[in-house]
């Protein structure tokens, strides 16, 4: 099983709102036994403007290791189909990915943020963009998505359903663990499949004045599908 | 719909690590590589001045600008005695089909010779230990004598004229000006004058190894 700590940081005086949740994965729920794919937890804030996911795994390794995210803005409205995503890993499970970010670490690291657009992915020249930090000691990797937060809520969309996976470097490769309730997936050479996601609703939804003044904590929530 | 953009930490050439500097002109050790994805072709040069050997998976975006690239290289290097073997290693180490292997350096835009080292204890052999390499898709060039002669500790290298490009640009000239040092004056192989290189050969049991100079030179096309 998997706690969710929900914590909500609010200042009157201060123009925006940061809110912070905290999903935690236990360790050892993978098949395989490869510790920089085990998710220990995934914390996402935003501060009004940008939005800051970190993923913590059991430990890092610098030479190999693909970390996924999948988004879903609008629910099933539009998106990818299922097991479809830039990277051809075998996860099923997440038909409506609006927005797919692969982070790797060696060789520097480095980010690939593609859209699901007209049928296909494709890297966008929107103007939302990411960047990574990596922190080795606290075996965390850490993603700002810069100016997601105006320019969702510009787009129309309040929040966005998340789901975070780690797998390997061939394509094919599935996801060796899930964030949230999947249990342990099969491990190289089978499939993996995400029933569970999650949803972050931005801070600044309502007015950030308005959700200090009514304490609104917990605008985060999560989601079984299918 | 939100915008995206796709946002590459690109990154130059790193200096070279310490475990590898101290290797240069050194002899390395004879690799014995799992299988052979993609054989020498059997028209190409026996008897090669130099191989280069360079680490790559498929789904590694350095290798995917950097593959082309050196593909390119080859087509000119591989007549003038330079023989270029790309190096698939899985990520994680583990087993791997050669053909799943052979059709992902084709989609990459590789179609020279390719080996397996499932568990990168080649990479390991003939680079140093790995924590020392910021990147595991080094390319080495060895001479005939098994002496490293150039080293790209990773992970990208290939020609541009565009500023943001510098890096990998520069590393690509520096590797292409490393492996003309061994070009015949007039671009053709002397290879049937020259001692012979280091030839991969392959055990049944054992999987490529190099063959030693004393041994018979049986390209290794021959051999699968």
């Amino acid at each position: 099983m998997h706690t969710t700590i929900t914590a909500a940081l609010t200042a009157l005086a201060m123009t925006t709102v940061v809110m912070g949740h905290l999903v935690v994965d236990p360790i050892g729920d993978i098949a395989t036994g490869n510790r920089n794919l085990d998710i220990g937890s995934v914390s996402i804030t935003d501060d009004g403007v940008d939005v800051f996911v970190s993923l913590t795994v059991d430990l890092l390794d610098g030479d190999w290791g693909k970390y996924m995210l999948f988004l879903d803005f609008d629910g099933d409205l539009s998106g990818s189909g299922d097991n479809d995503n830039p990277w051809a890993r075998n996860v099923s499970g997440l038909s409506g990915t609006d927005t797919f970010v692969g982070t790797w670490l060696d060789g520097g690291g480095g980010v690939d943020m593609q859209e699901y657009v007209n049928g296909g992915w494709q890297s966008s020249s929107g103007s939302v963009w990411a960047s990574l930090s990596i922190n080795w000691a606290a075996n965390s990797i850490n993603w700002t998505f810069h100016g997601a937060v105006t320019g969702s809520i510009a787009d129309g969309y309040n929040g966005f359903e998340i789901e975070v996976a780690t797998t390997g470097g061939g394509s094919g490769d599935p996801a060796i663990d899930l964030l949230g309730d999947e249990g342990t997936q099969p491990g190289w050479g089978s499939g993996s499949h995400s029933s569970e996601q999650y949803y972050y609703q931005f801070s600044t939804v309502p007015a950030p004045g308005a959700l200090a003044l009514l304490g609104l904590v917990g605008l985060y929530g999560r989601r079984r599908r299918h | 719909m939100i915008g995206t953009l796709l946002a590459l930490s690109m990154v130059t050439g790193p200096t070279l690590p310490e475990s590898l500097r101290a290797a240069m002109h050194t002899v390395r050790p004879a690799p014995a590589f799992d299988a052979w994805a993609v054989p020498v072709a059997k028209d190409a040069p026996a008897h090669p001045r130099a191989t280069v050997y360079r680490w790559w998976t498929d789904s590694c975006p350095w290798c995917t600008q950097s593959l082309p690239a050196l593909e390119q290289v080859r087509k000119n290097a591989e007549p003038a005695g330079v023989r270029m073997i790309a190096v698939y290693h899985p990520k994680p180490p583990r087993m791997v089909d050669p053909a799943q292997v052979a059709a992902w350096a084709k989609a990459k835009g590789w179609h020279g010779p390719v080996v397996i080292d499932q568990d990168w204890s080649e990479l390991e052999k003939l680079a140093g230990p790995l924590k020392g390499l910021s990147a595991t898709s080094v390319t080495l060039v060895l001479d005939v004598q098994r002496r490293l002669q150039h080293a790209h500790a990773g992970p990208v290298l290939f020609p541009s004229e565009k500023p943001q490009d510098a890096g990998p640009n520069a590393d690509f000239l520096a590797m292409q000006q490393a492996l003309e040092r061994f070009f015949t004056p007039d671009g053709q192989s002397r290879l049937d004058n020259s001692p012979a290189g280091p030839i991969l050969e392959v055990d049944h049991n054992s999987g490529p190894r190099e063959a030693s100079r004393e041994e018979p030179c049986i390209p290794p096309s021959q051999q699968l």
